[in-house]
């Protein structure tokens, strides 16, 4: 199924062969390509290398063009402020600076920064012909505020009819921009309206629905999809943002997705978003993404859902984070994986492998994801599969594929974070990374040498005279105390006349006097060995 | 470990003074004297609320991207608290939030790992503007939230409405937020004890998804000329419940501008020419529904 073709089959509500993914990169394309917000946002150049970036790096189904509402407040006038990590935001507010709303001119779509975004529309629409582009324009009621500001609120009582006419000139500004979206080569239209989450239901129903519905009905006239991103606490809208009858709805982390799922699957309209945008994709790890990421697609189900952050990406965003949340949407393996490790987070089910490692042969443990389906993972195991015979039986590797629960299990005991892994006698020694043939030597060598060492420190040994007291067991143990002495070895002497405990050793009395030989090793102390680690023990024996 | 950095927080809508109580709050003794570094946002005007505020040493962090708890601005947000946790190090965090932020938020940003052990919540204090708050909160739900959210609720502008319309306003307050001691104040003037005597309590507040805490809003218009006397017996009839209507009514004998507060009826000439009537209502503890319905009869 290709890109496009996977995200309209969402966006109709119909289940596609995986969920689609796509990130609302803004800005942050423009952290990809090493510029700031500022020059990114003012440059058809930038913006297309930003965000051809962003489409070699995360593979979306969908990605918007342009993530900056002020778009339009630009063009019709209104001044703004620029950062180096944001979109510019609006400060000068044209309706309370002295022109009335009757000097307002129809939108021109060649003014200020519109002919940018519908030149990059057109250059990514040739260049990727099977990605959805999501052409972004801003809702009638979040532009009414950069026109007006927040004077809107009291003009709602004060001057209701002017709240309206405000709003019929908003909403021909976006069916103007909608159309211009479209015809550069949009096939999805996202009319983003945050500002409607400052309103309750009936006031949205009043001033915000017939204009919003307007807006959707153009894009649709037009053979494009629609989808209604709203972003903060809008749950008391969600119904009221289905009845304007857009193809999908958009939401941020601030409403609970399985609400979403169940106002607008059974309206026949589409969803998205949710995923958490700052303490997760933004501070989190790659794997918290990715757990975000499976959390959000399993609540939402396979119809109808689009997997995508609730908000424009932060400048900031880690791409490596991106990257784990792409590979979540498009890897099943990868969600396997993810769900299993949270399937193994008590601690109960963790292994105690304090002393993993303390056999006489050194353990290469290989954590993968399984390495007939992984290429990395393929090499780490042959990596080590052709080092171990030039130890001749001293080295045993294993291959531990985390799609199995006691693997995950044992990966987790052992604190893996990363597969493919290399551990060398429980100790992580080489982390996604495929060692080289001399280093992975060096490396085994390192730990036969310590071990020896320790070994040697640890061992101890007795000897035993067998027989009753008498001439012969003395010299016996005269003998025995001269040869430690002149070895200087650390021997324990005994001497043993009970019956039993001599018939134990397998001595009959008609062969006393005897001498054993003991050596013992200290294996654990003051802990409980698991039986996986007492074989190991046995083996050596 | 070190203790953490309180912060209070003023809230209040756009309006309401919330610089002009900064201002104030900065010159009290018991301030005056802490090191202290404050964030300001405003929705609106770039930069004037931080422009207003009193020139000092104090290090001013301006956030500018809507809402200072709008989740687009999460991001700087935490940054900015973790650049003053780190660089600033000060005895108190004042911040002046957007009069659009939902500060329940507040809780939920100052509760993230970079940012838990390093401050604490001293209040939440939300400026009331005791002329414009019901026909804003009708509308702006945030107006109310902040309401609900506060530790302490000071009506600002006091000296610009009669006690009437007060006794009307602190109820409703009252009912809005029960935990919250009020004061009204005139030009931000908060006593120091007030402020010290804050104490934080955390508040688990109704969804987003949840009615507005009864108040409602909503609007009449007709074509159809309207009947005086039963225009004016259905204010009389909602009483309490009708908190303040606005808007031209065309009676049999004419248009009029007709405006309603807390139960004193005005009129006067309608701007223009009007030929329909259009006025809108906001009513308290009454149904939308129910309280458009009143007029209903008169039509």
């Amino acid at each position: 199924m290709k890109a496009i073709d996977r995200v309209h089959a969402a966006l109709s509500c119909e289940k596609p062969d995986r969920v689609p993914w796509v990130p609302f990169v803004g800005c942050h394309a423009g952290a990809l390509i090493g510029k700031t917000a500022t020059e990114f946002l003012k440059s058809e150049a930038l913006m297309v290398e930003g965000l051809q970036e962003a489409i070699k790096r995360y593979k979306p189904d969908g990605i918007p063009v342009s993530f900056d509402l002020q778009i339009e407040a630009e063009a019709l006038g209104c001044t703004l402020a620029w950062a180096d990590e944001n979109p510019p935001s609006v400060s000068g507010h044209i309706l309370i600076e002295g022109r009335t709303l009757e000097d307002l001119k129809p939108l021109d779509v060649q003014a200020g920064r519109i002919p940018l975004v519908l030149g990059t529309t057109r250059r990514l629409r040739q260049a990727n012909p099977d990605l959805a582009l999501y052409g972004l324009l801003t809702g009638p009621f979040t532009l009414a505020l950069h026109l007006l500001g927040t004077d809107i609120f009291m003009k709602m009582f004060d001057d209701p009819d002017y709240v309206k006419r405000l709003m019929t000139y908003c909403t021909q500004v976006g069916v103007r921009m909608a159309s211009a979206l479209i015809d550069a080569g949009c096939d999805v239209v996202a009319v983003v309206d945050p500002m409607t989450s400052q309103i309750g239901p009936d006031q949205f129903r009043e001033f915000v629905t017939p204009y919003m519905t307007e807006v959707f009905q153009s894009v649709k006239a037009k053979g494009a999809f629609s989808s209604f991103f709203v972003c903060g606490h809008a749950q008391q809208n969600i119904v009221a943002m289905c009845e304007c009858q857009p193809n999908n709805v958009s939401i941020d982390e601030n409403i609970p997705l399985d609400y979403v799922r169940s106002v607008c699957l059974p309206r026949g309209i589409s969803f998205g978003g949710n995923m958490q945008l700052t303490s997760v994709l933004l501070l989190g790890s790659a794997e918290d993404s990715q757990r975000n990421a499976l959390a959000c697609m399993e609540v939402a189900g396979e119809t109808g859902y689009l997997l995508a952050p609730g908000c424009d990406l932060p400048y900031g965003t880690p791409p490596a984070n991106l990257e784990a949340v792409m590979r979540i949407a498009l890897d099943p393996y990868e969600r396997d994986v993810i769900r299993a490790k949270a399937a193994t987070k008590t601690s109960a089910d963790l292994l105690d492998l304090s002393e993993y490692g303390n056999s006489d042969k050194i353990i290469v443990d290989i954590v993968t994801l399984d390495s007939e389906a992984c290429a990395p993972c393929q090499y780490m195991v042959e990596a080590v599969r052709k080092v171990t015979p030039e130890f001749e039986g001293i080295v045993e590797w294993r291959e531990h594929k985390i799609k199995y629960r006691e693997s995950l299990v044992f990966m987790t005991s052992l604190m893996v974070r990363n597969v493919p892994t290399i551990c060398i006698d429980g100790q992580i020694t080489f982390v996604s990374r495929i060692p080289a043939r001399d280093e992975l030597i060096a490396a085994i060598q390192r730990r036969i040498n310590e071990k020896m060492r320790t070994k040697i420190q640890q061992r101890r040994a007795s000897i035993y005279i067998l027989g009753n007291a008498g001439a012969d067991r003395d010299r016996i143990r005269v003998n025995t105390e001269k040869a430690v002495k002149e070895l200087g070895a650390d021997v324990d002497i005994v001497e043993i006349d009970d019956e039993q405990k001599i018939a134990a050793y397998g001595i009959s009395k008609v062969m006393l006097p005897a001498v054993v030989l003991a050596r013992y090793q200290v294996k654990t102390t003051r802990v409980i060995p698991e039986p996986a680690i007492i074989k190991e023990w046995i083996k050596d024996v | 470990m070190k203790s953490p950095i309180p912060v209070l927080m003023l809230t209040g809508y756009l309006g309401a003074g919330k610089t002009t109580l900064l201002n104030h709050v900065l010159a009290l003794p018991g301030i005056r004297e802490k090191r202290l570094a404050m964030i300001i946002n405003e929705f609106g005007p770039l930069g004037v609320d931080g422009s207003l505020v009193n020139a000092g040493a104090h290090p001013k962090y301006e956030l500018n991207r809507g809402s200072v708890f709008c989740i687009c601005i999460k991001t700087d947000f935490i940054k900015t608290l973790v650049a003053i946790a780190q660089d600033v190090k000060p005895d108190l965090v004042i911040i002046e939030a957007t009069g659009v932020a939902d500060p329940c938020d507040l809780g939920q940003i100052l509760g993230t790992p970079p940012l838990a052990q390093a401050f604490t919540t001293w209040a939440n204090v939300c400026l009331v503007d005791a002329q414009g708050f019901v026909q804003t909160a009708a509308f702006l739900r945030t107006a109310a939230r902040q309401v609900m959210w506060a530790d302490g609720l000071v009506v600002n502008k006091g000296d610009r409405v009669s006690p009437a319309d007060l006794a009307v306003l602190q109820p409703i307050l009252g009912a809005i937020n029960p935990r919250a001691p009020q004061i009204v104040v005139t030009q931000g003037q908060v006593p120091e004890a007030f402020l010290e005597g804050l104490v934080h309590r955390p508040f688990q507040a109704p969804g987003s998804d949840q009615p507005q805490p009864e108040l409602s809003s909503g609007s009449v218009q007709t074509e159809l000329p309207v009947d005086r006397q039963a225009f004016l017996e259905a204010v009389s009839g909602l009483g309490d419940r009708l908190l303040r209507l606005k808007g031209t009514v065309v009676f049999k004998e004419g248009a009029r501008f007709m405006e309603v507060i807390n139960g004193r009826v005005l009129e006067k000439d309608p701007p223009g020419q009007n030929t329909r009537t259009a006025f809108a209502v906001i009513g308290w503890k009454i149904s939308k529904e129910d309280l458009t319905a009143a007029f209903s009869r008169c039509l």
